[in-house]
Parts: C-alpha cells; sequence; structure tokens
C-alpha cells in the first residue's frame, strides 16, 4: 500500500490534480465546497494523506489527527456522504498512477480508507452539539497602521478557545479560503473576539479583512485550534512579539489575570517602525491596570523612519539586554526569522527549551510564485 | 382443514353454485354465491332448511369474512407503508444519479482548465503584489523625502530665526547704524518666523496625510484587481468598503473607489485637498 502511494506522491501535482477533477466529474456537486484555484488545496491532500500513510502503524498518533481532521471539515460543510465519493476517486487516482495496481491492492486501500473515513465522520459526529461554524459580525474595525487593522467580532454563541490557540477565518469576500488568527484577549463569555491582521501584499484574504471588510460584515469562524497555550508551572513569563504576534501573547495576558495574577510578565512588543506598535494605547492601559505586568515597546528597524523615544534595536539584543530570564516561561510568537533568532538567543541565554513556546506568524500562501508551484 | 372439506362438499351440493376448486385453495364465498344459495328442505318431517347445508354455508362466509378482514388489515398496513415511503421520497431532494466514472479524456480536460484557472489566479495575485509593494517602496521613498525636506526648511527657518534675534543685539551693540537705503530688510521677524515654522507644520501633516491617502487608493485600486479576478466578490466589497475608518479614528466619508473607476481614486486625492488643517494652496 506504500508503495502504490509512493506512486502516486512521486507524480507530484498531477495526482492531486487527477484525483479532484476525477472527484468533481463523478460529483458535481462538491465543486462550490472548494476556492476557484485549487493550488494549495492540491498540496494540502497529499501532505495529509502523506501524514496518514506514515502515521498508519502509530495509531495512537492518527487517531487523534484525524478526529481532529474530521471536527474541523465541518465547517466546509462536509457531510458523511461525501466520503465514499472521496474515497472512489482517490482509489481511481491511486490506480491512475500505479502500474501494478489489482484487486488486492484495491480492497486493501478501499478498507483503509473506510476505517480512516469512520474515524473521521465518527469525530464530526461527536462534535455535532458544538457548531460546525461561528457566524462573527464585525463590530468594530480600526485600520491602526499602513497594512494593521484590529477588528472586534461578535458571535451569538461564544466560541470557546485557550489564550494561544487560532480560529479559521473566512470572509465572504473571499469565499472558501480560510486563515488562522490567533485571537487577541482571553475568551469572553458575551462572544466578542478581537482580531489582529496584517495584511501581506497580495494576500487575498488579510489584505480583504484590513481593506474591504467594515463594521456589519459577518465573518465565519471554525473552531479553536492549536496546542501553545499558555506554559503553566506557575513561574514568572517573558513574553517577546513581533508584529501581530502580539495577538495570542495579549490573550496569554488576559488568561494569566484571569487565573493566575501571580505571575509577573514582562512583555516586549517588537515593531520596525512606531506606527507598526498599533496596539500600544492598550498595552498601556493594560499596564496600568495589571502591577504584575511591565510592557516594553521595541523599534527594530533601521535607519531614520525609525526614530522613535521607545527602546531601539534588534529584538533578541533588546531583551536580553532588560534579562536575566533564566528563571521564566517564556513565549514567543511573530513572524518565522524573529521567532527563531528570539529562541535562538534565549536558549543560548540559558532558557531550558521546554520552557520556551514559539509560534510563528506564516502567511498562508508563502512566496511569490505560485505558478512555480503549479509547475513543480 | 375440516372445516374447509366440509364447506367445499356443501358447495358441491348447491345448485349450480359450485366453484371449481383449484390446487387445493378454499372455494370462495361471493356476492352471486350468497344470492344464487338455495337449500334443500329439511325432509318431509321437518319445516325450513335442511340445517347441515344451512351451518357449512355459515361457515363458509365465516370463513371469508375473517379473510376479507386479514386481507383489509394487510393492505391498510400496505397503504400506509407505501404512503410513508412516498412522503419520504417527496421531502428529500431527488437523489443524485449514480455516478458515472469519467473517462480519462474527461478528466484530462478537466485537469488542463483547473490548471489554467489556477494561473490566472496566481498571475493576478502576483500581479496585486507586484503593485501594493511598488506602491508601498513608492509611499516610504516619498515620506522619506518629505520628511527630509521638511527637516531642511526647518533649519532654514531655526538659522532664520536666530539670525533675525541676533540682529537687534548687533544693533545695540555698535552705534546707531540704521540699514542703508536700498538695501532689502536683513530678514523676517521672529513672529514671520513662527508663522512660517506652523505653516511648515501643518504642510508636512498635509503631506502625510496625503501621501497615507493617494497610497490607500492605490491600494484599493490593487484590490479592485484581485476582485476582477474573482468577481462574484466585488459587489460586496464594494458595499462594505463605506463603513471603513481612517487612520485617525474618523470615518472616511468617501467609499473607497468603485471597481475599476479610475477616476474615483482622484476623486480621493483630491478629497486631502479640502483638508482643514492643509494650507489652502500647494
Amino acid at each position: 500500500m506504500r508503495a502504490s502511494f509512493a506512486k502516486a506522491a512521486a507524480a507530484g501535482d498531477e495526482a492531486p490534480l487527477y484525483f479532484y477533477s476525477h472527484l468533481f466529474l463523478r460529483h458535481p456537486e462538491v465543486r462550490p465546497m472548494f476556492p476557484v484555484s485549487m493550488v494549495h488545496q492540491r498540496d494540502r491532500l497529499f501532505r495529509a494523506l502523506g501524514q496518514v500513510v506514515d502515521l498508519v502503524d502509530d495509531l495512537d498518533t492518527l487517531v487523534p489527527v484525524l478526529q481532529q481532521l474530521g471536527r474541523d471539515h465541518r465547517k466546509f460543510g462536509t457531510l458523511a456522504a461525501h466520503y465514499p465519493a472521496v474515497g472512489a476517486s482517490l482509489l481511481a487516482t491511486l490506480q491512475h498512477f500505479d502500474g501494478a495496481w489489482d484487486e488486492s491492492l484495491a480492497r486493501d486501500w478501499g478498507a483503509a480508507y473506510e476505517l480512516v473515513a469512520k474515524v473521521m465522520v465518527d469525530a464530526a459526529e461527536g462534535a455535532a452539539q458544538e457548531p460546525a461554524w461561528w457566524e462573527a459580525k464585525v463590530v468594530t474595525h480600526e485600520v491602526r497602521s499602513l497594512d494593521v487593522a484590529v477588528l472586534r467580532l461578535q458571535t451569538q454563541v461564544p466560541l470557546g478557545y485557550r489564550a494561544g490557540q487560532a480560529v479559521s477565518v473566512e470572509t465572504e469576500l473571499r469565499p472558501r479560503l480560510w486563515r488562522y488568527y490567533w485571537p487577541a484577549g482571553a475568551a469572553r463569555p458575551d462572544g466578542l473576539l478581537e482580531l489582529h491582521v496584517q495584511a501581506h501584499d497580495g494576500g487575498p484574504v488579510s489584505s480583504a479583512l484590513v481593506r474591504h471588510v467594515g463594521v456589519g460584515d459577518v465573518l465565519r469562524l471554525g473552531p479553536a485550534q492549536g496546542a501553545a497555550t499558555l506554559l503553566e508551572s506557575g513561574r514568572d513569563l517573558l513574553m517577546v512579539a513581533s508584529g501581530t504576534g502580539l495577538a495570542p501573547l495579549k490573550a496569554m495576558v488576559g488568561e494569566v489575570a484571569a487565573t493566575s495574577p501571580g505571575r509577573r510578565v514582562h512583555l516586549f512588543a517588537g515593531a520596525r517602525d512606531e506606527a507598526g506598535l498599533y496596539d500600544l494605547p492598550d498595552l498601556r492601559r493594560l499596564e496600568a491596570e495589571h502591577p504584575w505586568l511591565t510592557v516594553t515597546p521595541v523599534v527594530t528597524g533601521e535607519g531614520r523612519a525609525a526614530r522613535s523615544a521607545h527602546e531601539h534595536g534588534d529584538l533578541p539584543e533588546v531583551v536580553l539586554r532588560h534579562g536575566p530570564w533564566t528563571a521564566r516561561d517564556v513565549h514567543v510568537a511573530g513572524d518565522q526569522r524573529t521567532v527563531e533568532r528570539t529562541v535562538e538567543a534565549l536558549t543560548a541565554h540559558g532558557v531550558p527549551p521546554e520552557r520556551v513556546r514559539a509560534e510563528v506568524l506564516a502567511p498562508s500562501r508563502p512566496g511569490p510564485d505560485v505558478g512555480g508551484e503549479v509547475a513543480r | 382443514m375440516s372445516e374447509h372439506e366440509g364447506a367445499r362438499a356443501a358447495s358441491a351440493g348447491l345448485n349450480g353454485t359450485a366453484r371449481q376448486v383449484t390446487g387445493g385453495q378454499e372455494a370462495r364465498v361471493g356476492p352471486a354465491d350468497v344470492e344464487a344459495v338455495r337449500f334443500s328442505s329439511a325432509g318431509v318431517l321437518q319445516r325450513g332448511y335442511d340445517v347441515g347445508q344451512v351451518d357449512d354455508f355459515l361457515d363458509r362466509v365465516r370463513a371469508e369474512l375473517e379473510r376479507a378482514g386479514t386481507e383489509l388489515q394487510r393492505l391498510e398496513a400496505e397503504s400506509a407503508a407505501l404512503r410513508e415511503e412516498l412522503r419520504a421520497v417527496r421531502e428529500e431532494p431527488p437523489a443524485a444519479p449514480a455516478p458515472v466514472d469519467p473517462t480519462e479524456q474527461a478528466v484530462g480536460i478537466l485537469m488542463a482548465a483547473q490548471q489554467t484557472a489556477d494561473q490566472y489566479v496566481a498571475d493576478a495575485e502576483g500581479f496585486s503584489r507586484m503593485l501594493a509593494g511598488q506602491a508601498r517602496e513608492q509611499y516610504e521613498n516619498l515620506l522619506q523625502r518629505a520628511r527630509e525636506e521638511a527637516d531642511e526648511v526647518l533649519r532654514a527657518a531655526h538659522a532664520a530665526a536666530g539670525a533675525a534675534s541676533a540682529g537687534p543685539l548687533d544693533a545695540s551693540a555698535g552705534p546707531a547704524a540704521p540699514p542703508a537705503p536700498g538695501v532689502p530688510a536683513q530678514g523676517p521677524t521672529a513672529e514671520e518666523v513662527r508663522e512660517q515654522v506652523a505653516y511648515l507644520q501643518a504642510f508636512g501633516r498635509a503631506c502625510r496625510t496625503q501621501l497615507r491617502t493617494y497610497l490607500e487608493g492605490l491600494l484599493a485600486d490593487v484590490e479592485a484587481q484581485w476582485g476582477r479576478a474573482d468577481p462574484s466578490a466585488l459587489p460586496a466589497a464594494t458595499a462594505a468598503a463605506g463603513q471603513r475608518t481612517a487612520p485617525g479614528g474618523t470615518p472616511l466619508e468617501t467609499p473607497l473607489p468603485a471597481p475599476g473607476a479610475v477616476d474615483a481614486h482622484r476623486a480621493v486625492v483630491d478629497l486631502t485637498g479640502s483638508d482643514r488643517t492643509a494650507p489652502a494652496h500647494r
């Protein structure tokens, strides 16, 4: 079975392309569940399938992954009836790319897929008491800098999440494109939710959320995901944010306030220039409210544009200058480069790696050359 | 069965009402049988019908009624089941026709079509990314230059102010030396310099606002380009644009440029011309 998957995987983009074409011809009614451009969808499908095939001997790991997948697919409108359709096209695809395909392989794959589908369907049905998605109305929309907006959303039913978890967001302006964002601030019983959105050049969802979405619009949110929640050792905390990485850390400050206000928190908020410190007034308000919280804004850019009265310099260096931090738990969130360098610097500084949790904000569509991905 | 046998025997003895009995099936009683039934008289000594014949006939009628009752129940149950099925069928959406496996050729055609669509979307996004990047670069360059110019002007103004305040000192230190006639005045007074500085600061602010608005206009155009690649998103996009908030927190009166409307972009730029903090002319 692994061999036949390897053959399909070796065909690269051709295989998922064949799969989806087969599926849409056999079941035209499922096409509207997908976005116009299928490039990223195809990528995801084979990554997920590869993961399943890799883990097939390790059910303890595989089953929770499948359950999560099953629950998460509810927001796409996936029904139990769709699973056999996908199975049939999957088998047709494997057969197409495997010259040595025979009846017994077909039976094995059919049985394996049925099992996978059953775990996913059961998990989806188990989560049926929870909404498949939440409708969230935009109640405020503030453009804080050229490309950062802070949105406050209201859901009818509160969407439960832990600080540090992310929710997926879809706007009807960009149908079928879901992107992950971290709510900022601890979950509230009244269903209010704050999102920090940075518009990426050419990013369809982020730029729509910053520039086109307005008060009164309704977004769709998927269930919360992610395991990088607050470290619960009770130690004092160091938090380092760059850009909109501030959002999950602000949520953690909220959680500390609600659950363990004895822990001291030092939060560094980095941005390239002063305009990038888009949430400073609210951070100052939190700082005034909570005696255990210290906020240090840091301007990291170079040249005249970065002139500022705030701390200035390379973010990891500024953080270390305020040390020592070896006795604290550390949360880092932001762009990949800053997060990697900060984690590296803190580890070298002597913070044990298991006391550091990092989240990287990745634009969901990396690299400018999407065309290159198609050809790959 | 003995009852049935009896009934059959009785029917065989009835005048002209004997029924064909086939394959062990019980002879059934119909309305015609009841109409046509004749009983022999009981005998010479007794009045009335032959009791045996009447009883047999009644047995058959009872059997027939029982059968009819059972049959009715069965039919009612069947009818209810069918009605239920019909209702279910009516309520359910028409079942999709059984999926047909597509031909290799059809799959190939759809694959090519999907790739073409992917390519168009990728091109549109690439274009939007490039434009937005260029616009940002231009914004930063303009801002940088404006800052430098403002610094330059301020420096000049400070120098002039220094010179103006130094002027009277010089005059008081030396003997009265009125400026030679025909020579223009030494420079602006401190009051004039302050006015000029205030004017320049306001001008700087206006420039900033204007640059920002211009850039937002550009970005909105870029968005519109993206929108064209995905036309279904357009009406909602323009409707939503009317309610945005400007960076300073004041509502932007003018909606974002309508997609494709090149002039709208200019309208946004003109809007800042009437900005109250800006000088009346540039």
